[in-house]
This record gives C-alpha cells, structure tokens and sequence, in this order.
C-alpha cells in the first residue's frame, strides 16, 4: 500500500509567551497544538473541526510551513517535510496550499489580480513569463470570475470574488492538497454556498484533497468525507463523515453537534439541547487527565477519578474512558 | 396593540459617492414578549434598521425618516435628544455583535453595569451594585460580587456577551434590539447564549428583535421573521411557515444555501447566484432581479411592494404564487 | 520543478497561446502609477502644489540661466539697500564709469553689486595719468567699457591699478586638455641672493622632448603662466600660422607634488624663456627639487590677459607694467555634470541676455548681494539637503524599518536598539565634532578623496534623518506581517526579500510619503539650524538656512530691514505649505481604494 498524501504524527507546537525579562525568567508555554496525527488521502477531504483557540489553524499554519513543529512528523507521500529548509521545501510548497479566512486580509491591497495571481508562478518559475498572464486568466475563469478583471484591484471585488481569488491563487501552482482555513466563515450565506460548490467543483476537477478547517458543522458535514473534532490542542474524535454525524461517540461531539442550530423552527423547538457549562479552559494551562472533564456532561459515568489523571488516548475513534469501558 | 410600531422607515447616507439607501422603507410591528426576526445578508440594512430605532445614526450624513416610529404611545421620531437618552437603555436596549469592542476596556464591570442604573432609574450607588450583581447572576455567571470588580479582558467572550446581556435586561427594557448577538461566539457559548435569552424572555416578557444572519439561530428563536434584501423588506412570515414555505425566491435561495446537518449530503448547495448589489447603485426594478432564478420581464419595471398573503404574510414578489406552487410541487 | 516547458493542467499549445495573447492584449489595466497621476491631477489643491514645486525646481536648476545679479559680489556697503521695483530696470552696460565719477543709482548699482563675473587687469603705474592710459588700453583691447580702481602701491612709490571688465566666455583660458606625447621632467630650483636667508624667487628647469625624441625648440614658446597654486605650469606655443579664434597650443605640466615657492623664471633647456623675470644664481642651486611632470597639450582661445600683455608689448605705455589677470566667477563653480550644465547655462544667458541684468527686486543684504539671487542660489543647497535626505530615509529607513519589524524577536530587538543608541546620541555634539575634525584636515581630504565640508554635512543629516522613518515603518510593518496576504505569499514560497520589497514596502508607502513630507522641511529647518551655528553652508556660499540666519540679524531696535525676512521667510514658507498639501495629496493618489472614486 502507498504512503498516503499526508501523514501527519503527533504533531505539537508550543508557543512560548509573555516576555522573558531582562534576566531570563519562566515564561509560559501556550500548548496550541498537542499532539495530534491523522492521515489524509488524495482526493480526501478531511473537516477538522472545534471551537476557537482548540488548535485547529495553528495545525494548518503548522503543515503548511508558517510555522516550524515543536515536536512530531508531517509526511509528504512518505517524506518526510516539517524539518526541511526553506530551500528544500519548495517543491512540496507547490503542492500543498492554502486558503485563508478572511478575504478581506489575505489579498495584498497594493497588487491586482494579474500579480496576485501571476507571483506564485514567477516565484516557482512556472510557466513561459508571457504565458503567466493568460495563465492567471485561465485560474480567473476556473474560479467563476470574469478573466477580463485580471487589472483590477482586491478592493474592487466584493467578498466572495476576494475569496475566489484566494482560492485562484492556490490553484496556480497546482496543489495536491489544499489547506482551508475557516475558507467561507467570513462570507454571507448564499456567497458561503457559492464557495462551498466551487470547492467541490474544483475537487472534482482537478483531484484535489482538501484539509478543510471549520467551524460550522453544517459546512463540514456537506463537504467532507471524514472529520476530526479538535478540543484544546488534540483530536478527541475522528471518523468517517456519516459516523459521527449519525453516531457521536465523544461527549464534546456530541455536545457540538447538539449545539448547532438547525434552519427549521419544528426541529429546534422540539429538541433537547446539550448545553455545555463554563468556558473553553486555557490552553497556557490545560486541566489534568482528560481535558474535556470540567465541562463533560458524561462525567459521573465514568467510576474513579481516572478522567481527572489520566488522560484518554484516541482509540479507534475517540478520546474517552467511557469509550474504552465499553 | 403593538409594543413598538414602525412605518415606511427610510434611512439613507448621503456620501461623496451619492446617496445610500440603506433602509428604504421597512414596516413592521413587535408585540409585547414577542421575538421577531430580522434576516438578511451583510449590507441589507437590518442592522442600520436596528440602529435608527435607538437613534444612534450619525447625522450626517445618515438622514432618518418614517411615517410613523410609535414606541407604546410615544413617537420615537419625535422624541428630543434627552427624552431619547431616557428610552434607550431603560426601555430599550440594546446587544451588539461585538462583545470583545463593545465593553469600556478601562472601567471594571461594575461600574459599567451600575452607570446604567445610576443613569436612568437615580438608585443609590448600594443598591446600584446589589442590582447589578443579582442581574449578573441571572444571566449565570457564577461569583456575580466578584466579576463586578473585573476588568473585561479578564473575562472570557462568552462571559462578556453574557455581561452585554446582563447589562441590557437591568433595566427591565420592554425591548430587546439583539444585533448579531451570538455571531463572534463559538456554537457551545452561542447555545448557552440563546437558551439564558429565551429564559430571560419569558421571565420578563421582554419583546425581542433579533437581527442575525444565521437562519438556524432565526428558527430557534423567533415567532415571525422578517426577511430584508437591499434595505427592503422582501418577505415576512410566520417562521414555521416561512421555513417551511418561503414565497420570495431570495428567502428560498438563503434556505437552499444553508448546508444541513440532516438530509443529503452529496448534492450541491443551492446556491443563490452573484453578489449582493451596491446599495448605491441599485438595479431598476426589483432589487433581487439579477440573482432571481424567477425573473420575468414585469420585474424589471417597478421595485414590488409588499404583497399581503393573509394570514400574516406578506412578500415582495411578483411570481409569490408562482413560486408557492412551484415549492409545493417540488416537495 | 522548475522547468517552465513541462506541461501542467493548464497548458495551452503554441498556436492558442499567440492568439489567446494578441486577444489578452486588447484590455490592458491601468497601472496603480498612471491611476494614482490622474487622481493627482484631479486633486486642484494637490497639482497647484506639484506645478509650484517643479516651477521652484525648475527656476533653482535655471539659476545660471536667469538674469539676476550675482549672489556672490560683494560691495562694502555698509547697510541693505532697499528693494527696487521692477520698472527700475538698469540698463546694459556699454561702458562702465570710473570710480568717483558721477554715477546715476542704476548704474552704480551695477558696478557695487557686480557684474556677476568680472575679470580684473592689474598694472602697476607710476601715476594717475598712466592709470588711465592702462584703463583705456584694457577697454580697448577688451571692447567693453572698462572700471578703473587705483590704490597706492604696497611699497614705494607709484599705483596698483585694477582696470575690470564684465567677464565674458573666452577672457579666462580654457583649455581642453589631451595627453600629448611630449614627455619630460621638471626641477624646481630656489633662488637666494647672496647672503640671503630666505628665498627669493624659484627657477622652473623643464627638460622636454617630443615625440620623435628631438629635443624641444624653446624658441617657440611664447609665454608661460603658473595656475592651481603652482601645481600646473602653461607653456604657449606659438602656432606657424595664425587662425581666427583660436590661441596657441599650450603644454602645461601638471607637477605631483606642489612645490614650496612659485616660480618667477621657467627655463627650457637652459634657456630662459620670454616673460620670465631676470634671476641670477650663484653656484649650486639649492633646495633642488625634482618631479615628474605629467604633460597635456590643447588649444587655447588668447585670454584677455595675454591680449593685453600683448597689447603693451608691441605699443608700450611709459610707467605701466602689466602685472596679471584676474577672473572672478559670479556663482560658485560645481563639479562634475552639474557644473557642465551651469556653464552651457551661462553661455545661454549671456547669448540671450548679453550683459542685461536686474535690479535689486528684492533688495540686497548687509554686503550688498542681491536678495533675490541669493534665494534662488540658496534654494539649490535647500532641494540637495531635501532630496539627500529623502533618499537615506527612503532607502535605509524604509528596508532597515521593514527588515527589523518583518524578521522580529531577537534581531528586531538588536536593531531597533541600535537605533536607539544612534537617537540618544546628541547629534548636535557629533556634527561639531565631525565637522571640526574635517576642518583640520580639510585640504588632504578634499585633495585625496574629493570629500570636502559639504559632503561631511549632507552625510550627517543623511546619517540621522533615517532614524524615525525606520521607527515608523518598523510600527506599520509589526502590524502588517501577520496579516493573512503576507502569510500567504509565504505559503506560496515567496522569500523574505520578495515580500518585503513587494508586499510589505508598497503597503507601507502611503505612511512613509505622508512622512517624507514632514522630513523634508524638517531637514531644511535642521540645515538652517546648523548653518546659523556655522557648522553648514560656509559663507559666501548660500542656503536659507544662512538667509535666515542675515533675516534674524537684520532685525534691530533702529531700523528694520523688513525685505530680509520677508522675501526669504516667504520662499521657504511657501515651498513647506506646498510640500505638505503634494504630500497629503499624494497619500490620498496612492491609495488604490479611492481608485475611481473624486
């Protein structure tokens, strides 16, 4: 059997903040990502999903090379990537992308399109130079914009054209994998849909996988064949997409998926919601054992105190004692 | 009869670039405990709706007219700048999006939350504290005595959007103006969030405007929604029955553009097409006509008015029938 | 990877790429410099600014050209003379009258402020009557009228007479000079009368051969000269036949070393040659001193002086002797282009207006310099200040800046401590120090490097003016660098100089414009602030900064001498409001979200 197309093992990234004083002192280390693995097919798409500060766009930031690993392996095809320079990186760079969130920011406001779309070419010497043009006219007319626009500027396009154009600038070097970060959260409903279709449209077309980071469950479900749910630095569950739409076996899953408004009046009148209590904890300082145990509605099921010491490793598909009991 | 009432309201910005309209005469009433939606997409004017009902548009360059603004039996419209400042926050109130912005970074909690009772009601500062805690702890922040004395970067968003809440019930207002009020939260926070609305609602019999975009948020919450596009209304309903039969094409393409987490995944959104327009520079006719899947040559003429479908309906659009049968059909 | 032929998804085939191309070709874009230009334009209050700017440029580029008197010639007035208005015009002069004649203001305003370049024939005469003779010869030698200035010799009896004309082009030698094949040595002897201590003249020796190893025929030099302090030696030679307009050949030998005396008679192969004053010596020379001499050979145009000499040597006058020419320059001389460029401008000043000059317009200064000449002059140190300045904030205080906030954590900190070091330092005490150590050593380094007061002033206001900028650009860019467009464009491989020079510096510009506009009068306040200390432009050269400094001190309880500090308060106070509105204009032009919009 192949490598797969992305292979990533416990991967961690520590972030080290508050300044260290003029003598050296403690400073403390934000866990963001910790410990994390999955795998990835061509073609797949794979949802990693959570709430805010759960790890999520710093994994992406991390497998994309913004930043380095503190620990742990990310596999291209079998090679092994995360501890390259910047110099050998380069042809895995061409090959995994990224698309940001907000389209309002990732654009350059000083380029037009033509050079927004044009750099990432001149940078891997693609294409012949007179040819770069049409190419990013082609990547226009791919992304469902008017190619006759290549001169204008980011400010002139409304904020699902911006975002075409993202996802333009990340098919010019014609990736295997594109890293989407929260792509359609910034953008209007019908504009979201729009994007979600190109999305899959182009999957379709040119054989893309997507690590689709989101998150809006309902977006993830739509688009993904697989999910991981992320909570403060690791991946609680993990699954193919129907199983744990259908069956949640995490207690934070669950709680998730419960809290999700449905867009019909009959269903969310009638249902019960699991509504979690408290905040996500700091991830400066994570609680011990299970990190999901504060707020964990699942929490006098489980005999002991094991969920206070130990902490659940991530079984065949998710992170909890009661999973393991049963 | 109604707790606030409002007609033919018109908002426009008169900027270098033309004239904005960015409300173009919306009319809608809210009934005492009653929760009322207010959907559309960013730009649609719901939240300068909102913002004109407090009085808060900037002027200039924003110019606010209505045939009638009648809050009980008051005319907001006419209403001096201090009668206006005695409504606002005392009888309405006001959630923004934004809690991380919309606290005083500098003043504790407290005396964030005591400035309102100082201000309308002339409590003495003791018992403007002890209100303030109790109003804490109803909105469930634990140690309400202890948070008083906080700064808001010591509290979580969550915690934050519950002291904006906390801080619009205090005075008891008779209307709640909730724009986008769980939009920056995550979903866990947001269902913790909309359920303390819904409590408080029925412990007060505070009327609600809701003004979100999230149509999920819509379901759950309201009693009848409003749907606005381009700063005009295009269809109000009943939200079981907008939802489960829309009779604007613009409310059937927002439904169909909502990914779900039931039902089938593999066919492709039903997107609507193209962007929303420059509200200063608006098509001819119908504002919704060059997205519309429905457009006939009628629709080019003249922008629809508000269509009265009985029972409490209405909706903006030339093919309504049309587009009833044609949804019954396809069900 | 980087193979451009390799065929990718999108790749077209040679014959749709060309018609594809020709058809791409038909809807070029508006680059954001030709939008941000008509934007300016449209700007009413912004383009008047840039027109007043380039006229002002345009006006201290033409200073040569203008007919305003010179900025630089001095009359020993005793007070600022008042401004004249314009319909007070002098006329040309023709003849130039003599010194304690009747004189009409016009013209005596022409003679004490300057022609703005004059040559000055020196006699010495044994009386009044012989003075006037030498007066009448130069003018008529000269064809211009002639001014007549005697003074009492330094020793003895008779008179040193100082006849000057209006210089024109021609009345100083100007030679363009080739390598010749001449070669040869020169030895310069010092000359003692008996018993004497010190010396009292020097004897030049030259030992010269030309080309095909004859020796050189001393018969045909007809004259010599000493120029650059003794460093550069002329010989003339006469020419076997005559041609209009132009002079002798001359053979000058630059020597590499100066030497201690300048010499009174040149010998040429024993022979001494003509205008060389009788020496004798005894025995062995001493203070013999040999160099090599480094030979150029031109054509001269006859100068003034030696049409005169000559003049007097074939028609002598009884009691006058010629003694040398004189030719003093109405501007300051620059080097290299620009002075190239002056001189044509002057040759086209004095074609189209001959010797047509101004009045005083705008008055004169306490020494009686033209006002209005001074600002014009003045303002080209003002626009070099402006401009050296501009460029050192823009090239190092813009990447020093971006580089520092880009790379962050330990090397931001380093550098931007360094500039904080560089800030702490007391800029004034360091200017004084440089500028005092350049002025003990100022002849070996302008002789040796070329680096003369100016530069050390103009690489000092470059050195600080970088500073702020830096910090400003550090500020933006903190900001800027985690923005989702830098991170992407360092998802798409780009390297630290590609985006810092083209994401993060053209999203900086708008600030670092608004910024140079502020610099700009700043540096020119500085200059001003330096020059006052007298640590800046030297006097008799100009700056504002130095008409600031005659406008402070023209300002008395008895009189008021208004026109010093209006004329140039106005000059600099104008081109300050017209900086700031081209620059608030600019930001406005430069940023593309107005784009179509005004």
């Amino acid at each position: 059997m192949s490598a797969p197309l992305l292979e990533v093992q416990d991967l961690h990234k520590h972030f080290e903040v508050g300044s260290p004083g003029l003598f050296g002192g403690q400073r403390e280390v934000l866990r963001a990502v910790d410990g994390v693995s999955f795998e990835l097919a061509r073609g797949e798409t794979l949802g990693l999903v959570g709430e805010s500060g759960c790890g999520k766009s710093t994994c992406a930031r991390t497998l994309v090379g913004l930043y380095p690993p503190t620990s742990g392996r990310v596999m291209y095809e079998g090679e092994e990537i995360s501890n390259l320079s910047h110099r050998d990186r380069a042809p895995f760079r061409r090959k995994i992308q990224m698309i940001f969130q907000d389209p309002y920011a990732s654009l350059d406001p000083r380029q037009t399109v033509s050079s927004i779309l044009t750099e990432p070419l001149r940078i891997h010497r693609l294409a012949r130079p007179r040819e770069r043009r049409l190419r990013a006219m082609q990547l226009l007319d791919a992304v469902g914009l008017n190619p006759r626009h290549i001169h204008r500027f980011p400010h002139e396009f409304s904020g699902g054209q911006r975002q075409r154009i993202g996802i333009a600038r990340a098919l010019a070097l014609e990736p295997d994998l594109i890293i989407c970060d929260e792509p359609v959260s910034a953008l209007d409903v019908s504009i979201q849909a729009q994007v979600v279709n190109l999305l899959g449209e182009l999957q379709e077309r040119f054989d893309l996988a997507y690590l689709f980071i989101a998150h809006d469950l309902a977006v993830v479900r739509h688009i993904c064949d697989r999910v991981a749910v992320m909570y403060l630095g690791k991946v609680v569950e993990i699954a193919e997409r129907d199983a744990l739409f259908d069956d949640p076996r995490h207690p934070y899953t669950r709680a998730l998926l419960s809290a999700v408004p449905h867009p019909d009046p009959r269903i969310e009148r009638g249902r019960q919601r699991i509504v979690l209590e408290g905040d996500v904890p700091s991830p400066l300082n994570p609680p011990t054992g299970c990190r999901f145990h504060p707020r964990c509605v699942e929490r006098g099921n489980v005999a002991g105190d094991r969920c206070e010491t130990t902490e659940p490793a991530l079984g065949s598909r998710s992170a909890c004692h009661l999973e393991a009991e049963v | 009869m109604p707790i606030l009432d409002v007609q033919n309201l018109r908002v426009r910005f008169e900027t270098h670039h033309g004239v904005v309209r960015a409300v173009d005469g919306v009319s809608f009433s809210l009934e005492e405990g009653e929760t009322l939606g207010l959907v559309g997409e960013s730009g649609s004017g719901k939240s300068v709706t909102n913002l004109a009902l407090m009085g808060l548009i900037p002027s200039p360059p924003g110019v606010v007219e209505a045939d009638a603004m009648r809050f009980e039996d008051r005319d907001l419209l006419g209403l001096s700048d201090a009668e206006l400042r005695s409504v606002r926050g005392n009888e309405i109130s006001m959630i923004f999006q934004d809690p991380m912005t919309s606290l005083n970074p500098l003043l504790t909690v407290g005396r964030q939350l005591t400035e309102v009772l100082e201000v309308h009601e002339r409590v003495s500062r003791r018992e403007a504290r002890r209100r303030a805690a109790a109003g804490l702890g109803d909105v469930g922040i634990p140690e309400p005595e202890r948070r008083l004395d906080q700064y808001p970067h010591e509290l979580s968003g969550g915690m934050r959007q519950r002291v904006m809440i906390a801080m619009g019930l205090l005075c008891r207002p008779k209307i709640l103006l909730a724009d986008e009020p769980t939009t920056a939260l995550d979903v866990t926070i947001q269902a913790q969030i909309l359920e303390l609305m819904q409590k408080l609602q029925h412990e007060y019999g505070t009327a609600i405007l809701l003004v979100t975009h999230d149509l999920g948020v819509v379901a759950g919450m309201s009693d009848r929604v409003n749907v606005m596009y381009a700063g005009r209304l295009a269809e109000t309903a009943g939200a079981i029955e907008l939802f489960d039969d829309p009779r604007h094409p613009y409310t059937r393409g927002l439904l169909g553009s909502v990914p779900r987490l039931s039902g089938d995944t593999d066919a492709d959104l039903d997107s609507i097409m193209g962007s929303p327009p420059d509200l200063a520079d608006l098509p001819a006719g119908c504002a919704f006509r060059p997205r519309c899947t429905f457009e006939t040559e009628r629709c080019a003429a003249e922008a629809p008015p508000l269509f009265d479908l009985g029972g409490g309906r209405s909706s903006a659009c030339l093919e309504r029938d049309a587009l009833g049968q044609h949804h019954g059909g396809a069900q | 990877m980087s193979d451009p032929n390799q065929t990718s998804r999108w790749s077209i085939d040679e014959a749709e790429l060309a018609r594809l191309t020709k058809e791409a070709r038909q809807f070029k874009g508006e680059s954001l410099w030709s939008d941000a230009w008509r934007r300016l334009r449209r700007n009413r209050t912004a383009f008047f600014a840039l027109l007043f700017l380039a006229a002002f440029g345009v006006i201290s580029l033409l200073a040569p050209f203008l007919p305003i008197p010179s900025p630089k010639a001095i009359s020993l007035r005793d007070e600022p003379g008042t401004p004249e208005w314009f319909w007070s015009i002098p006329a040309a002069p023709t003849k130039a009258p003599d010194r304690g004649a009747a004189t009409t203001r016009a013209t005596r305003n022409l003679w004490n402020n300057g022609w703005r370049h004059r040559s000055t024939v020196i006699f010495a005469a044994n009386d009044e009557g012989a003075a006037e003779e030498a007066r009448a010869r130069v003018a008529e030698v000269s064809a211009r009228g002639a001014v007549l200035e005697t003074y009492p010799a330094e020793e003895g009896a008779g008179l040193a007479v100082y006849a000057s004309v209006p210089m024109l082009e021609g009345d100083a030698p100007e030679v363009d000079y080739g390598v010749t094949d001449i070669r040869g040595t020169a030895t310069c002897w010092e000359v003692f009368t008996s018993g004497a201590e010190e010396a009292t003249g020097a004897v030049h020796s030259l030992r010269l051969e030309g080309a095909d190893g004859a020796a050189f025929d001393p018969a045909r030099v007809s004259g010599w000269s000493v120029e650059a302090r003794g460093r550069s030696i002329r010989l003339f030679l006469s020419r076997a036949e005559a041609r209009p307009g132009l002079g002798d050949w001359v053979v000058a030998y630059r020597l590499s070393a100066e030497l201690d005396s300048l010499p009174t008679a040149v010998l040429l192969d024993g022979t001494l040659l003509a205008g060389s004053a009788a020496v004798s010596w005894e025995g062995t020379p001493r203070g013999a001193q040999t160099v090599k001499a480094e030979l150029l050979e031109g054509v001269e145009a006859m100068d003034l002086g030696r049409q005169v000499a000559a003049s007097l040597a074939t028609s002598p006058i009884d009691g006058v002797t010629y003694m040398e020419i004189r030719h003093e320059d109405g501007y300051w001389e620059f080097k290299g282009l620009v002075g190239a460029m002056d001189r044509a401008l002057r040759r086209a000043r004095i074609a189209t207006f001959g010797l047509w000059q101004t009045g005083n317009w705008m008055g004169t200064d306490g020494q009686g310099r033209d006002l209005l000449a001074r600002i014009v002059w003045g303002s080209r140190t003002s626009i070099i200040v402006g401009i050296i300045a501009s460029l050192c904030s823009l090239l190092i205080g813009v990447l020093y800046g971006a580089f520092s906030g880009y790379m962050g954590g330990r090397i931001d900190n380093l550098m931007m401590r360094i500039v904080d070091v560089l800030y702490s330092i007391p800029f004034i005490f360091v200017v004084i120090f440089l500028i005092t150590v350049v002025n003990e050593y100022r002849t070996e380094l302008e002789d040796q490097f070329g680096i003369d007061r100016e530069k050390i002033f103009f690489l000092v206001i470059g050195a600080i003016y970088w500073l702020t900028m830096a910090r400003v650009v550090r500020g933006q860019v903190l900001s800027l660098k985690n923005t989702e467009f830098i991170e992407a464009a360092r998802v798409i491989g780009a390297s630290t100089t590609r985006i810092l020079l083209s994401h993060v510096v053209p999203n900086v510009l708008s600030i670092v414009i608004v910024y140079l506009t502020l610099t700009i009068p700043a540096v020119m306040l500085f200059e001003a602030f330096l020059s006052f200390l007298g640590l800046g432009i030297e006097p008799p050269k100009v700056s504002w900064g130095l008409l600031a400094v005659d406008g402070t001190q023209a300002i008395n309880p008895i009189k008021i001498y208004w026109w010093l500090v209006v004329f140039p308060a106005a000059a600099m106070g104008s081109t300050l409001l017209a900086l700031n509105i081209l620059g608030d204009g600019l930001r406005d032009a430069l940023d593309p979200k107005l784009r179509g919009k005004n």
